[in-house]
């Protein structure tokens, strides 16, 4: 897994990815408008020998992660050539102030608050959370330089999070609870806008669950609010809106059953669909997805109708942290492997056990990516994969963004620090080595090595 | 209210040591509840009770500073922080000490957390202002307690 990062600074509040805009919101509460495009443009022109990897990287994530490319790649001389320009590419640039084209700056004059908590945007609408309560900004993205319409504040609640989908905005305020506005494009933009009601008493986040919502009243203890669709004026996402029920479904408790977790073990749960990400007390990680019974059914509202489908605890040879130690730096030993390293000797059944990937702090977030799962906790930020992890940042973060839903940007990480902004692309590289990918897979995902010997062949095999 | 806080009584216990009263510079008297020491972990609600992981003096040091620095929102509720020890038992490093509803009445407070105790443990606006200011939190903490995820 190869990491690229770009900085950017400046005092910064949030980052945003959308339609090939960078927007970012600075402490003094102006948002910046950058062009994506032009930034990999002009990293190209820099660095002629990377094309077209700036572009891949930065303007259209997407590709890198598709099918098509993996079968682009397979022929060698194309997967040598890839990896010539990713091999130029720099990992790191820690400025970026003078490539990063500046499309517009907008300031906030009537957007009072100290600070804003979270930012998501819809349908060309970016909703502010913020602890003076919800404000969104309506606009047009049709032109290169986006322009905006118009400034909304819509509740005055102290607003710590929010989500928007299937034609409907939630926004979570603590004890002051879950706020709610359906079928928010119902109205035209130029009409007021559709009032928020409360939907439960308690909520410090939210994500959707196909049509559903899934409700954190704390961030251990998720809840499932049905929703059915209904007719709309205003259809997204090729669905009508959808009306969320009143009854909570205890989510969390069935992932934690069949999982085989007490729920009061749960330290941090977050759902991308019905996928959840759960970190235990004890430091464990676990990958559970919950499906339909009736797998024909694709909608079904009922939770009744949904069980566990997989849970995966991730975990890795005992040997493998012990053999790439010196190769592989980035790969977060477990303290159990590593007391084999210096001169212990490797255990006859290191290629039987496995060690569970541990993560002993408690999380602040998480966020998917195509490729991994971002973990943030108060002093650093981490990446997951299936061969352990990886530093995205040493230090405590402001905020921590993944772009899972956006149709560009599902490989990319925005993290704000005190400093600045980073921008980073992650890249699978093992795509360019189909045969030591493979391996690599083997090796995370189950198969047990016998001897030394194979092990160390197949490992090998890795190094392009 | 003390009317000289230069004389104010050393903090102590009572003699058969079931609670600790002080009184700070300005006069402010406290006491300590045994709640947030000691019984159970869990309230009628089934909502944790916060428990000191700090002795008794430490408890009235926190106090005291915070009254000091006049860490306190328009309700009058007084904060601490303490960036070098831990404060609560669940890993708490703020203190809240809820203004009493009588002049009269005794202050206390207990270790909080927004995440584990809910919104009424997050400090105000004003407060949280001052931390940044005055160098104890990074604005990431700022926003982490803002959003309840500490």
């Amino acid at each position: 897994m190869k990491l690229f990062k770009l900085f950017l600074p400046g005092e910064f509040e949030d980052a945003f990815l959308y339609k090939e805009r960078l927007l970012v919101m600075t402490v003094d509460k102006e948002l910046r408008a950058y062009d994506l495009e032009g930034l990999a443009r002009r990293l190209a022109e820099k660095s002629p020998s990377s094309v077209p990897a700036p572009y891949w990287l930065f303007a259209r994530n997407d590709f890198i992660g598709t099918n098509q490319f993996r079968k682009f790649v397979e022929a060698d001389a194309i997967a040598k050539a890839v990896a010539g320009a990713f091999g130029a590419m720099p990992s790191m640039l820690d400025d970026i102030t003078h490539d990063l084209p500046l499309l517009d700056q907008f300031r906030l004059d009537a957007f009072d608050c100290d600070m804003v908590l979270d930012l998501t945007i819809y349908n060309d609408r970016m909703y502010l959370a913020t602890d003076e309560g919800l404000f969104h900004i309506d606009f047009d993205f049709s032109r290169k330089v986006p322009k905006i319409l118009a400034l909304h504040k819509r509740s005055d609640i102290h607003s710590m999070a929010v989500s928007a989908k299937y034609g409907s905005v939630s926004v979570s305020c603590g004890d002051d609870g879950l706020w709610i506005a359906e079928g928010d494009f119902e109205q035209s933009k130029e009409e007021r806008p559709t009032s928020l009601a409360v939907k439960a008493e308690r909520s410090v986040m939210t994500n959707w669950w196909t049509q559903s919502l899934v409700n954190y009243e704390a961030y251990n203890s998720p809840k499932l609010l049905a929703g059915e669709r209904r007719r709309s004026s205003a259809s997204l996402e090729g669905l009508s809106v959808v009306e969320l029920g009143k009854t909570l479904f205890p989510i969390g408790a069935l992932v934690s059953e069949k999982a085989g977790i007490e729920t009061n073990q749960i330290d941090y749960i977050f759902n991308f669909s019905k996928k959840f990400f759960v970190h235990s007390i004890d430091g464990s990680i676990y990958d559970i997805e919950v499906l339909d019974k009736d797998k024909k059914r694709q909608r079904s509202v009922e939770p009744s109708e949904h069980e566990v489908q997989r849970v995966y605890k991730f975990e890795v040879p005992a040997a493998l942290p012990y053999l790439l130690g010196a190769q592989d730096k980035e790969l977060v030993r477990p303290k159990s492997a590593r007391e084999l390293t210096g001169d212990t000797p490797l255990p006859k059944d290191a290629f039987g056990q496995r060690l569970s990937l541990s993560f002993k702090d408690s999380i602040v977030s998480s966020g998917h990516t195509r490729v991994g799962t971002v973990i943030e906790s108060r002093q650093r930020v981490q990446f997951l994969h299936d061969e352990g992890f990886l530093d995205l940042l040493n230090h405590e973060a402001i905020t921590v963004r993944t772009f899972m839903q956006s149709k560009f940007y599902g490989n990319m990480v925005a993290v704000v620090d005190e400093d600045g902004l980073w921008l980073i692309s992650v890249f699978d590289e093992r795509v360019l080595n189909p045969t030591a990918a493979i391996a690599r897979r083997r090796l995370g995902q189950g198969t047990v090595f016998t001897s030394t010997s194979s092990f160390l062949t197949t490992l090998k095999q890795k190094t392009v | 209210m003390n009317e000289n806080p230069k004389e104010s009584p050393l903090p102590r216990f009572n003699p058969d040591m079931s609670y600790f009263c002080g009184t700070s510079d300005s006069g402010k008297s406290y006491t300590g509840i045994d709640k947030h020491r000691n019984g159970q972990k869990f309230d009628a609600a089934g909502k944790p009770i916060a428990k000191w992981a700090v002795e008794h003096m430490a408890e009235f040091a926190e106090f005291c500073r915070s009254d000091l620095e006049v860490w306190q929102g328009d309700d009058g509720d007084l904060w601490g922080i303490n960036i070098e020890r831990t404060l609560g038992v669940d890993g708490e490093f703020i203190c809240k000490f809820p203004c009493p509803e009588n002049e009269t009445d005794h202050w206390h407070g207990y270790p909080a957390s927004p995440k584990i105790h809910g919104t009424k443990d997050r400090p105000p606006k004003s407060v949280l202002n001052r931390w940044v200011h005055d160098g104890l939190i990074s604005t990431g903490t700022k926003k982490k307690l803002n959003r309840s995820k500490l």
